[in-house]
């Protein structure tokens, strides 16, 4: 022991300050999740709906399982989709959601207008080109910028600027080949605001075949 | 046949971002046929596109520029081939025909991105169609004080502090302390001799506010040379002093400005 961490003879200095005053910084107790007791069966469901519903963010279902003591993978998602039927049948103004490779609780969007006043966190706004942008580096990541310029034919370094600061996007690194051009591919803030479960989730993209043999383009 | 005119591009040369998205709109929602379109009409629209966006943004103008002289291109080797017999040769760079079919592949890959972008934007986004529970805020490090007394409790507290002499004045005169911290602190180490007692009963022993400042100094004075030991059962409790001397009285080397002032005098 140092000499600094001697503790005081007990005639010396006492003065004590109490553990709960706002003095110390706490120290971040890491709450131990192994050897956790499993709720009993008849429970898991309530259980599991509890977890999802203290939880502000999505919960996978490792993580589900993790929280409460590992009741076992495949047992909570049959729950898990069987709580989100519920809640879709039972006209609840929360749903059960997948987002992010998660389980999440969010509002049903048919009560937006009222909840929009409500709510401190707003939608980041998105200019029609930062939509496009955007929409280029989600369906062609990894993306470089000079793939959404030639895409949009206009350059498109202000709105990448943009979607970076959202954090919608992010670098994923570096092309290889000629020259070091970063690429971009979405974030998972960018799943969890646009409600995606993951990439598989975005509306579908109409195939090139498809508006080749529409007509839309008669002239050319 | 013109389908538009200039006049009423005016409305929409702030919501164009790129020389596709002109030509697109041109293409989808005039139904025109760029190649039916007369040459003049077409480089009018797009130069006086560009003239508005010198302004803005010069960088995308050299874009505009670009896709109006492609298709000036266009048009003109339209209408050198109409009597065309084949002979002519071209190189890749100039040929029209895969001139027509980049710019063809561009537009239906602007269609599909377009599209895709519209689709995005009109999915539920977090914060604007659905909601969920707030991120609780990280203050972590900033806990509640704990305060082991209710609301009587602190009314019980507040009497005290009305009821003290120290409280009441509202007039502050400046009084010299009858006691030096020298003095006061030996009448503590007297007083502490007998046995152990509170701060509160300490100071308030003291008749006025001078000498209660020198009180408390000669305290700090006394734990600083560790003659004292405080402790404190729990928060907001009364400090109980304890002496840290055995049988005698220890020597107190506090300088004491006061005294010296009398002696210099």
């Amino acid at each position: 022991m140092s000499e600094e961490n001697k503790p005081p003879p007990n005639n010396l200095v006492l003065l004590q300050i109490p553990r709960r005053s706002t003095f110390f910084l706490p120290v971040k107790e890491k709450k131990p999740i192994e050897n956790r007791e499993v709720p009993p069966s008849k429970m898991l469901p309530a259980a599991i709906e509890s977890v999802l519903f203290v939880s502000p963010e999505p919960l996978s279902v490792a993580r589900i399982n993790t929280i409460l003591g590992k009741p076992g993978i495949d047992e909570i998602y049959a729950i898990l989709r069987s709580l989100k039927k519920s809640y879709e049948q039972e006209e609840r103004g929360f749903l059960l959601m997948e987002v992010n490779r998660g389980w999440h609780f969010r509002t049903d969007p048919r009560f937006a207008k009222w909840l929009r006043p409500l709510s401190e966190e707003t939608a980041p706004r998105l200019s029609k080109a930062a939509l496009e942008a955007l929409s280029i580096i989600a369906y062609h990541q990894p993306a470089t910028k000079s793939d959404i310029d030639k895409l949009r034919g206009v350059d498109s370094a202000a709105v990448v600027k943009v979607l970076l600061e959202y954090n919608l996007v992010e670098v994923q690194g570096r092309k290889e080949g000629t020259g070091t051009a970063m690429v971009y591919g979405t974030t998972e803030q960018f799943l969890s605001i646009f409600n995606l479960r993951d990439l598989s989730d975005l509306p579908r993209m109409r195939d090139l075949q498809e508006i080749e043999e529409s007509d839309e383009f008669p002239f050319l | 046949m013109l389908a538009y005119n200039i006049e009423s591009q005016k409305v929409q040369i702030e919501t164009f971002d790129g020389p596709l998205e002109l030509l697109l709109y041109l293409v989808r929602k005039e139904g025109i046929d760029i190649l039916e379109v007369p040459i003049s009409n077409i480089t009018d629209a797009y130069l006086f596109h560009i003239r508005t966006m010198d302004l803005l943004n010069i960088n995308s103008a050299g874009d505009f520029l670009l896709m109006a002289s492609t298709l000036c291109y266009l048009k003109c080797q339209e209408i050198l081939n109409i009597n065309d017999d084949g002979s002519k040769e071209y190189t890749e760079e100039d040929d029209p025909l895969v001139i027509k079919n980049r710019l063809r592949a561009q537009l239906i890959n602007y269609q599909r991105c377009k599209e895709a972008s519209i689709q995005l934007g009109q999915q539920n986004r977090l914060g604007r169609d659905i909601f969920t529970r707030p991120k609780a805020e990280q203050k972590e490090h900033i806990s509640a004080p704990y305060i082991s007394t209710d609301a009587m409790g602190l009314l019980k507290i507040f009497y005290t502090l009305l009821n003290s002499n120290a409280a009441q004045k509202k007039e502050q005169e400046l009084i010299r302390s009858r006691y030096s911290i020298r003095e006061m602190s030996l009448w503590i180490l007297n007083r502490l001799h007998k046995g152990s007692c509170t701060l509160n009963d300490l100071l308030l022993n003291q008749d006025t506010l001078p000498d209660r400042i020198v009180c408390f100094l000669s305290v700090l004075e006394l734990a600083k040379l560790n003659h004292l030991g405080f402790e404190q059962r729990a928060h907001l409790k009364p400090l109980h002093l304890s002496p840290c001397f055995s049988e005698v009285i220890p020597e107190l080397p506090i300088y004491d400005q006061q005294e010296e002032q009398y002696e210099s005098f």
